[in-house]
């Protein structure tokens, strides 16, 4: 991602919806702040690694930690802590680490409220094959990108008579060409060459069909991407015997989901993807989606990659392409070489060692 | 792709199967639609099916979604108004094949009829469009009782319910809620869950772990399409579609293959294996077993209902006809016997065997021999006849090979042929 270049095209398309300034910063020279949120069970420990290896690779951020643990505002609603939306407001940038879903906390999950506070429309994940960690699959290069706020996740359920629910699925005319302008945004400033819109509208004819419009409508603007619809079905079956085929994927909610997972068992699971939240008013919140593994928690063993790599995520979209490079190539290289891994990518290091590891590397480069 | 390859390959068997092709053009008014997909069987003196069996092979019909939301899926609607409630596709490893994941064998069986399939979709407030998936008590105990059934006949050792319950807590609860109590039905079968996110990612890095899954539509979808991706493709995997009545067989993820139709590139195995199966699933009710001159064949039927009860053989050769005893003794008012033999079994049977099917009111009991396709023996009780019954015990002459489709068909039997044919 060519972030100083992405950044003002998207806040340009997305003044359609939010009149807004940009102001263009070179973050080259200015100290940014990111807000952290290093989360629960093994959030923290693979925070601190992140924390170091930026350290070591003498990154410009100051961290401003936080805490989203959810709290009754007036009114009775659930929300954020105050002085986690003020620092993310101001900073605009964020990185998450693993969140507890609670089960019966009284309040809707953490990423939920978040998705909510900041209206983060879009859930962008690249999945690139990892040279050294072998899977099946070799030479993926593609890019799930996954409405977030609506679709299937609406949560509006009924029960209509004893034994008969429905669950609505909401498709809407302006969330679906906001994500259909980002999709083709994010390809156009990363040298994307196609666009596949997913959908089922043979079979869910309105509500999907709505969501093809807007991709169709969008794409005659962008007449440099190919664009191309397939089925879900289709996708899903092309995926797993030939995933070189697929560039940058765009859907709603629920086959995002899926495929976005389906994607990430591709290259290697849930341990080493990266995952980027965009929302409405220039937030970004870059996170880890695996869970919080309490079962390891605490004892130095758990695999920072996916917090990692969604943090070069970030760097590329802060512009800060030299040491997003650095770090990730001493990220590869490291894992390539396989002497000290942890344990989930073949090796039986600790997680300090791996992070000292790539420390030395970056350090090195 | 149509089903003509795989019906020249079935011409060249013994078995005669007639298939006759339909077009699926909706009902004129006043015709049921739905007998246009029946499949009828040739009747030729040695094989003789004894009634039409509600049996239907079929290619995808395509969909174009470009059409107004009045235009339906012609698909979805074969399936609902047949009522096949179930989807079912086996994934298996074919050998000699290179794929990236070996020795894949999971059977899926998807819930065919509701769920996001079922087209209930409005436009509320322009720009806002909102689709019903529907998820009822019903279908979902029917689904997971048809998996777990089907688990214990295949020997299965484990049923996976695929869904998404955490964040659909009503819809997928509900569907969740019902495969668990019919699995409290079968402790022998292991009982797991899994999302369906994270089935996909465990599917293209160890798919091994699956057994049976069960799921309700959409994810059937999905997952069914993963499966046939990891064995090899759209061009082998056959998918069988079950209902109470009616059958159908295709292939498992239902593509047209529009890119490239016409230029005999396309791979037939998938029908040619829907076919296989479709012929399964006709020897159920059909023809006898081991028709070699061992023994007998007997099957119980349900006077009211129709149905098959239990059909069983057994060896008069080798075996003693102290298990055909134990099988006839315990007979249920109302059931219909039914016997076909290839030799005379009678040298092995005993008194009590030969007084229990002459109760019965067989007289043809001495004629059992030299027959390969079921002859009416007689029925267990007295008072409280059905009409079939009633017609054979008072037309002797019906006891016998000739006059057995006609009188099946009566009213509180086997379903009836079409209205127009009687």
């Amino acid at each position: 991602m060519s972030g100083y270049a992405w950044r003002t095209t998207v806040s340009r398309a997305l003044s359609v919806f939010k009149s807004q300034t940009t102001v263009t910063r070179n973050y080259g020279s200015v100290i940014k702040t990111i807000t952290l949120i290093p989360g629960d069970g093994i959030g923290p420990e693979i925070s601190s690694a992140v924390m170091k290896i930026f350290d070591a690779a003498k990154v410009p951020v100051h961290w401003e930690e936080r805490n989203v643990t959810a709290i009754k505002g007036p009114g009775g609603k659930w929300m954020i802590p105050p002085e986690a939306k003020e620092s993310m407001d101001k900073s605009k940038i964020g990185l998450k680490g693993p969140l507890k879903t609670p089960i019966a906390a009284g309040h809707p999950s953490m990423n939920l409220l978040l998705r909510k506070t900041f209206d983060l429309y879009a859930n962008v994940r690249p999945c690139v094959s990892i040279e050294g960690y072998k899977t099946a699959y070799s030479d993926v290069d593609l890019v799930t990108i996954r409405e977030n706020t609506e679709g299937e996740y609406s949560g509006i359920e009924h029960v209509i008579v004893d034994g008969v629910v429905q669950s609505i699925k909401l498709i809407t005319e302006d969330a679906s060409r906001r994500i259909a302008e980002f999709a083709f945004e994010y390809a156009r400033s990363n040298q994307r060459s196609t666009v596949t819109a997913v959908h089922k509208a043979n079979i869910m004819r309105m509500s999907d069909g709505l969501f093809l419009k807007q991709c169709r409508e969008v794409a005659e603007n962008y007449k440099d991407i190919k664009f191309t619809e397939m089925y879900l079905d289709t996708v899903c079956l092309n995926m797993v015997q030939e995933p070189t085929q697929f560039d940058v994927l765009v859907m709603p909610n629920l086959y995002g989901d899926i495929l976005s997972d389906l994607c990430a068992g591709l290259i290697g699971g849930l341990g080493v993807t990266p995952s980027g939240n965009i929302g409405a008013n220039g937030v970004a919140i870059f996170e880890s989606v695996h869970g919080t593994a309490p079962d390891i928690a605490g004892k130095d063993l758990a695999n920072p990659t996916a917090l990692l790599l969604s943090a070069v995520m970030m760097l590329r979209h802060m512009g800060l392409h030299e040491q997003s490079r650095k770090i990730q190539t001493a990220c590869y290289d490291t894992i390539q070489d396989k002497k000290v891994v942890t344990k989930d990518l073949g090796g039986n290091a600790k997680c300090s060692e791996f992070t000292d590891e790539i420390c030395r590397r970056v350090r090195d480069l | 792709m149509s089903p003509s390859s795989s019906m020249l390959m079935m011409s060249k068997l013994l078995r005669p199967v007639f298939l006759q092709s339909r077009s699926a053009n909706l009902a004129q008014p006043g015709k049921n639609p739905v007998k246009e997909y029946e499949c009828s069987n040739n009747t030729n003196k040695m094989f003789r099916m004894e009634q039409p069996l509600n049996v239907t092979q079929s290619g995808n019909i395509e969909t174009n979604h470009t059409m107004p939301p009045s235009h339906k899926s012609r698909n979805n609607l074969l399936r609902t108004s047949l009522d096949l409630y179930s989807n079912v596709i086996h994934c298996r490893s074919m050998p000699g094949l290179q794929t990236r994941h070996k020795d894949i064998d999971i059977i899926i069986i998807r819930e065919n009829t509701e769920g996001e399939y079922s087209s209930l979709e409005h436009e509320s407030v322009p720009g806002v469009v909102e689709s019903l998936k529907i998820i009822t008590k019903s279908n979902s105990l029917r689904i997971a009782e048809y998996a777990f059934k089907l688990a214990r006949e295949q020997g299965r050792k484990k049923v996976t319910a695929v869904h998404k319950a955490n964040i659909m807590k009503l819809g997928d609860g509900l569907f969740l809620q019902c495969c668990k109590e019919v699995a409290a039905g079968y402790p022998d079968i292991t009982f797991e869950n899994m999302i369906v996110d994270n089935t996909t990612m465990q599917l293209v890095s160890r798919p091994n772990q699956f057994d049976v899954m069960v799921m309700p539509n959409l994810y059937g979808n999905v997952v069914s399409n993963v499966c046939a991706g990891l064995v090899g493709g759209p061009g082998l995997v056959p998918g069988a579609n079950y209902g109470r009545d009616y059958a159908v067989f295709e292939t498992a993820t239902r593509n047209t293959g529009k890119s490239i139709a016409g230029k005999n590139i396309a791979n037939p195995t998938a029908m040619l294996l829907a076919s296989c199966m479709m012929l399964d699933h006709l020897r159920l009710m059909s023809s006898v077993k081991n028709n070699v001159g061992r023994g007998v064949n007997i099957a119980l039927v349900n006077g009211v209902t129709g149905e098959l009860i239990e059909a069983r053989f057994f060896d008069m050769w080798e075996g003693d006809v102290n298990e055909l005893l134990k099988f006839i003794r315990p007979l249920h008012e109302g059931t219909l016997v039914f016997v076909a033999s290839y030799d005379d079994p009678a040298t092995k049977m005993n008194e009590e065997a030969r007084k229990i099917f002459t109760d019965l009111g067989s007289t043809a009991i001495k004629d059992l021999a030299f027959r390969d396709s079921w002859v009416f023996a007689g029925a267990k009780g007295i008072d409280d006849k059905s009409p079939f019954e009633q017609h054979i015990k008072n037309n002797k002459n019906n006891n016998k090979y000739e006059g057995w489709p006609e009188a099946l068909e009566m009213e509180g039997c086997i379903p009836q042929r079409s209205l127009e044919e009687q």
